[in-house]
């Protein structure tokens, strides 16, 4: 087919609006876009002004799916802008903590949001109908995120015992006993699961990326690292500006991100190209059977990252639990300010790395903030996917086309609604 | 399974929901928030559910009764000459966010709600004509919710919703000031509600 339009206006299963874009004619693309129409949301404007001891409560709504990830990166922020170095059970709290958070997410995203595709369901509500076991057994495993946290820090939607220097109240022994017996229960669900994700074939796109995550000796980093890159080089997160660079896409009220390549890609699959030789061994054993290496570059296979990640971080949080437990004598205590200045934190969420950079005033108020999210570092490459996409369709009908772009974009996990806030006020 | 559901059989949860950064659209956080101020009676829980998706479907189905504030949009002349339907805006979006799992098809007011105003239904009795197709984590409002705990065969407690019918939303952590003087009518609402009793689902 020679040539053709597809205007997809507001691509369903992703979170948040955006439309697909692409005009073809006689062979050649002549426009392909990814809009993102949402209207812009002003968080850094929010925090301007606040005492650092409100910030982590005010970013933990940002979103309702990475409340975590948001409240992790932003206290680590804090923390390097007042001179706090958390202790080491506060810090294996955090990644404990941050580890329900991923698998929740990837759970509801490859169950809610993938699945439908490979049942041929417009949306997981007919699923539910049609599969019930599938549907019921992927909310019992978003209970088991939900727990993990309510348990230790008591609140299941937003995480208001996590502070900038500690816990406000610091889990018992029971506590931490309860969590791991929920824990070792979930095993048959996430087993099944493993059986259910591992045949479905994922489409073969392939194409030279550039993959950024968290790095940090001797672990698959989640909570902190320094930022690398698939092509070899190593950055400090306080200079991540020196690394990456914002641009405008006009298309787009969010801004794109490059870094070496004109675009590069963060998240699950990003992880496990940087941090594979890391992974635990259930995770690592999955992803061997798979036939899934460093390093990947087939976006389709972030489905296929998220599955992994999900046994790694099951894996690694029964570690991190049976640590605590051995620490028993251990007491918890506040750590508090020392300075008032810059500070950076970078934490994988589980769509990517999320990026806090807040600088205090002499009273500890928040000067100037910025916030970089997942998604908006991954729009232009989930853009130049498109196109070699559409190359490799040449020929086919423009309904398979769409279709295929749709799950594109679906396996990059989008959070639109959360990246509209980089837009500035020029766009309005 | 992982772990066993709280059950709070002969107990009443007060959720409210929405997002405290996008003005408005927090108003039954703000909500919930003066009514712990004010108390409440034994055997009423309250709890901010924020954003919390498909979450609050666990949440709410372990109680027995539910009452959830939360704001609504006026979606004019969708379904009957005259008549609105009332779109819960719990996970508030920009462009396109009306329809995106939302409350759409409410149930009709006498007449149509204005801007200010607050008003209480039963969402256990709304109709939701067809597949949501939008529905996400972020995006699965009441109305998400209720579909899919219909298409699993799940059973939800009585829910009634209190619902303050907003002029627009706006990106602040404030309310406006229309719906700050709304805030004592829901918690009044909600009071009359728990003093009516249990209604059956």
């Amino acid at each position: 087919m020679k040539g053709y339009e597809i205007n997809v206006h507001h691509i369903t299963r992703v979170e948040g609006h955006g439309n697909i874009v692409v005009n073809v004619k006689d062979g050649k693309i002549e426009d392909l876009r990814l809009e993102i129409v949402e209207s812009p949301r002003f968080f850094e404007a929010m925090l301007e002004g606040r005492k650092w001891d409100e910030a982590a409560a005010i970013t933990a709504r940002i979103c309702g799916i990475c409340a975590l990830g948001h409240t992790c990166a932003s206290i680590q922020a804090s923390e390097a802008a007042l001179g706090i170095v958390p202790d080491e059970e506060t810090t294996l709290l955090r990644k404990f903590l941050l580890h329900g958070e991923t698998i929740q997410s990837h759970i509801l995203h490859l169950y809610f949001l993938v699945a439908p595709d490979f049942f041929n369901a417009p949306s997981v509500i007919p699923l539910a109908g049609s599969h019930p076991e599938v549907v019921k057994r992927a909310l019992r495993l978003k209970k088991l995120g939900n727990e993990m946290c309510e348990i230790l820090v008591g609140r299941k939607i937003h995480p208001i015992g996590m502070l900038p220097g500690g816990f406000a109240r610091w889990p018992l022994l029971e506590d931490l006993k309860r969590a791991r017996e929920i824990l070792i229960s979930a095993k048959p669900d996430l087993e099944a699961t493993v059986e259910l994700f591992k045949g479905i074939a994922m489409p073969d796109l392939d194409r030279p990326t550039e993959y950024i995550a968290l790095k940090a000796r001797g672990e698959y980093a989640f909570l902190y690292g320094d930022i690398a890159s698939s092509m070899g080089d190593v950055t400090p997160p306080a200079t991540y500006l020196d690394r990456i660079q914002e641009r405008v896409a006009p298309h787009s009220t969010a801004k794109h991100v490059k870094a070496k390549a004109e675009s590069y890609a963060v998240g699950a699959l990003a992880r496990f190209n940087i941090n594979y030789s890391s992974l635990r061994p259930w995770a690592k054993g999955v992803a061997d059977a798979l036939g899934l290496k460093p390093l990947v570059t087939k976006p389709f296979h972030n489905n296929t990252a998220q599955l992994i990640e999900v046994l790694h971080c099951y894996e690694d949080a029964l570690a991190i639990l049976d640590d605590l437990l051995l620490r028993k004598g251990y007491v918890h205590r506040m750590k508090e300010p020392t300075k008032y200045g810059r500070g950076v934190g970078a934490t994988e969420v589980p769509r990517g790395i999320l990026f806090h950079d807040y600088t205090l005033d002499s009273e500890g108020r928040i000067l100037q903030a910025n916030c970089i999210i997942p998604t908006g570092q991954n729009l232009a490459n989930i853009e130049a996917d498109m196109h070699k996409q559409v190359e490799l369709m040449a020929g086919a009908q423009p309904a398979e086309i769409q279709k295929k772009l749709e799950m594109l974009v679906r396996a990059y996990d989008p959070c639109i609604s959360c990246a509209t806030h980089f837009l500035e006020v020029q766009f309005v | 399974m992982s772990g066993e559901s709280r059950v709070m059989r002969g107990r009443t949860l007060i959720l409210g929901v929405g997002n405290l950064l996008a003005g408005d659209d927090g108003f039954g956080v703000h909500a919930v928030r003066r009514l712990l101020e004010q108390g409440v009676p034994e055997g009423v829980d309250v709890e901010d559910g924020a954003t919390g998706g498909v979450d609050l479907l666990e949440l709410m189905a372990a109680y027995d009764r539910v009452i959830v504030i939360d704001m609504l949009r006026i979606v004019e002349g969708t379904e009957s000459p005259g008549g609105c339907a009332l779109v819960a805006a719990d996970s508030v979006r920009g462009r396109g966010s009306g329809t995106m799992g939302g409350l759409v098809g409410g149930e009709r007011s006498p007449r149509r709600p204005v801007p200010g105003e607050v008003v209480v239904f039963r969402l256990n009795r709304v109709e939701f004509p067809n597949p949501d197709p939008y529905l996400s984590l972020h995006g699965c409002s009441l109305g998400g919710i209720v579909r899919l705990a219909r298409a699993l065969d799940l059973e939800l407690p009585a829910i009634d919703v209190v619902g303050y019918a907003s002029g627009g939303i706006q990106w602040s952590t404030e309310l406006s000031t229309a719906a700050q003087r709304a805030l004592d009518d829901a918690v009044r609402r909600v009071r009359a509600l728990l003093e009516e009793g249990a209604p059956a689902a």
